[in-house]
């Protein structure tokens, strides 16, 4: 006991320093921030730096912190780490799901494109609502009775072997390093602006910021910075869409009416066709990713094991489709009235005529012209809190899938020490935030509501697919799994490649091969008849016994008997 | 797993099924036609979806469109919590303790 007792005073005084550092870092990196803001030249210096952004930025970060120390104390287990054991509650998690999905690319990322290319950019929001009740109704339940730490769990449920569960490991990262390319790039632009300083050493500060939130508190501290910024966020989006609205006698048509006067597009503003051109397969492509791409998202699928039970995950599902609608239309009410309050206004733009700091940043514009450096200040520390919350809860998903699916049940077959994968989850999560800043690099001039979006077109394509029919349809084999699914991810990848983001933005091609903004429309029934295909012709023994499993499976999946034992199968 | 594979037999749990099934698929089904007709309205462009909803205004029936499925979607997540606290759950409970006897029995 004694030994006990000194180890765990030496830990504790080693975490004590660390943090030490930490915020001294934080104190150093203040000031100098501060004078780099003031002496460097160019572009950035044309922005004033915002005392109060500044403070209020770190203010978050020392709270944040202060919450993973407290939080480090309490995720001693894997099951704290991964699922904070199950004790949030429905409100909690609702708050921490909407947290963990309003994220950058929605706040700054829709917002700058309404703004430019006007209606159009709404596609990105209503078929997220419209998902996240279908998710509700027909996932939520039955995912939160099969599964335990990751969505992989749910999946290869019944499903014999690793290889499936190899291939949705593969899916659930590559779907996180998209989204997680989006964030990155929005956090670069955010500090960019706010402090005059280098892009690279923004998203390395963000980086570091992720990596010990999810190192050190895991689940817990997840959680509560999720929630936290929740909160923040439906505050100042409450705060900007009344002040905005406050400006037209609270009309919301008078305000669209000052836009559509000062937009060079006028009234077609507000009609269909400003972004993705009346073509009716980009429009129903696009709108199928909102809409089926949440369903196979890693990182939110994770959040339904934080709660007690299946009731549990329904209510969560149900408050956070309530939460996000309401923020939906603040997010309407903010890119459509940016344009009467900022378009032509010389303050918001540089000497080439575009706006400072670039598309991404109409909403933090906004803020300023409604509320000064206070709002504006408010609004970047609430921007960038949004960001760590999201890029937490993505670096807990891949810690996850790295260390319990790949290699505690595929290597150790489900015998590993659970000190080592908690070892190899912290591991897991360095490698993530090293690799967060080489792809936040590479993708820096893309918009980060489309980068973001090629995460949802795979993960509709692959994992809902997949995930539907795990559930629900007895017929489904290993054998389909793996070959429908990998065919499937194959084809997506190859297609967004081929598309204009990657093929003439990154590559610097000329002409998109692929000429549609997301292959949705194409993959997700590419995945659905693959899996089915290869499912039905598999005459295996093996498929026999994954068959004759599924009525179990699917008692489990409505009445939640046994759901803490479904991972361990 | 014996007992889940015989539950999947007991009369309480296929009612219990179909219970949950006459709900979720024609309202799942019902949210994604409504998403498919905001969608329609975008590719038919500004001949149907850039329609004024008012002579006088400038909202356009794409975008009023989308306001209300917004509220749908909203509604039909209130409607289900709603619906599966007091329908599902008691009848939930009797599956289970259904099935606990048959765990007994066995």
């Amino acid at each position: 006991m004694k030994n006990l007792r000194t180890l765990y005073l030496k830990t504790m005084y080693l975490k004590t320093m660390y943090f030490r550092l930490i915020f001294t870092f934080l104190t150093v990196f203040s000031i100098n921030s501060f004078a780099c803001a003031s002496t460097i030249e160019g572009e950035v210096t044309k922005q004033e730096t915002n005392i109060f952004a500044i403070a209020i930025f770190f203010v978050f970060a020392l709270l944040t912190l202060a919450i993973t120390w407290w939080a480090a104390r309490q995720t001693n287990s894997k099951e704290a780490f991964y699922t904070a054991s199950g004790g949030v509650s429905p409100l909690q998690n609702a708050l921490a799901i909407a947290g963990d999905f309003m994220s950058a690319a929605t706040l700054l990322g829709i917002t700058g494109l309404m703004f430019f290319r006007g209606y159009d950019g709404y596609i990105l929001s209503f078929g997220i609502i419209v998902g996240w009740a279908v998710m509700l109704m027909i996932i939520a339940e039955r995912f939160r009775n099969l599964g335990r730490f990751t969505f992989v769990d749910v999946i290869s449920y019944r499903l014999e072997g690793n290889s499936v569960r190899v291939l949705m490991a593969l899916c659930s990262l590559v779907v996180i390093v998209f989204y997680l390319i989006g964030q990155m790039v929005g956090a670069g632009k955010l500090i960019q602006l706010l402090f005059g300083l280098d892009y690279i050493y923004a998203i390395i500060i963000v980086s570091i910021l992720m990596v010990l939130y999810v190192s050190f508190g895991g689940m817990i501290a997840t959680t509560w910075v999720q929630m936290i910024k929740a909160i923040l966020l439906l505050g100042g989006g409450a705060f900007i869409s009344f002040a905005l609205l406050s400006k037209f006698d609270f009309s919301f048509s008078k305000m669209l009416e000052a836009s559509v006067n000062v937009h060079p597009k006028g009234q077609s503003l507000l009609e269909p066709g400003g972004w993705l051109g009346k073509d009716s397969l980009n429009v129903w492509t696009v709108g199928l990713t909102m809409c089926f791409g949440i369903m196979g998202l890693p990182h939110i699928l994770m959040r339904f094991f934080t709660v007690k039970n299946a009731a549990g995950a329904r209510k969560s599902v149900a408050y956070a489709t309530m939460i996000m609608s309401v923020f939906y239309i603040f997010i309407l009410i903010i890119g459509l009235g940016a344009v009467a309050l900022l378009w032509g206004q010389p303050e918001y733009y540089d000497d080439a005529g575009k706006i400072i700091g670039g598309s991404n940043m109409v909403a933090l514009h906004t803020a300023k012209a409604l509320g000064g450096d206070f709002l504006f200040g408010f609004m970047s520390a609430v921007a960038f809190a949004t960001i760590l919350a999201v890029v937490a809860g993505l670096t807990l998903a891949a810690s996850a899938a790295i260390a319990h699916d790949l290699y505690a049940v595929v290597m150790k077959k489900g015998l590993a020490d659970p000190k080592i994968e908690l070892r190899i989850s912290k591991i897991s999560v360095i490698v993530v935030g090293i690799m967060a800043v080489i792809l936040g690099i590479v993708f820096e001039t893309q918009n980060i509501a489309v980068v973001t979006a090629f995460a949802l077109a795979i993960a509709a394509s692959v994992n809902f697919p997949l995930l539907l029919l795990s559930m629900y349809w007895r017929g489904l084999t290993s054998r389909g799994a793996v070959i429908g699914g990998g065919l499937t991810f194959i084809f997506t990848i190859i297609i967004i490649v081929l598309s204009d983001s990657i093929w003439v933005q990154v590559l610097g091609n000329e002409t998109a091969i692929f000429p549609y903004v997301y292959p949705t429309v194409f993959t997700m029934p590419v995945g659905f008849i693959l899996v089915w295909l290869f499912s039905v012709m598999d005459r295996s023994q093996k498929a026999k016994l994954e068959r004759s499993r599924f009525d179990a499976q699917f008692v489990r999946s409505e009445t939640g008997i046994g759901a803490d034992e479904a991972s361990q199968h | 797993m014996i007992e889940l594979k015989a539950a999947h037999e007991l009369d309480v749990f296929k009612k219990l099924v179909r219970m949950r099934a006459r709900i979720i698929w024609p309202l799942s089904v019902f949210l994604v036609l409504a998403l498919a007709g905001n969608l329609y309205l975008m590719s038919a462009g500004s001949n149907i979806g850039g329609r004024l909803v008012s002579e006088n205004g400038v909202i356009t029936i794409a975008l009023a469109y989308s306001l209300g499925l917004i509220f749908l979607g909203a509604s039909a997540a209130v409607f289900y919590v709603w619906w599966a606290n007091k329908y599902l759950d008691p009848l939930m409970e009797k599956v289970c303790a259904e099935i606990s006897k048959l765990g007994e029995g066995a």
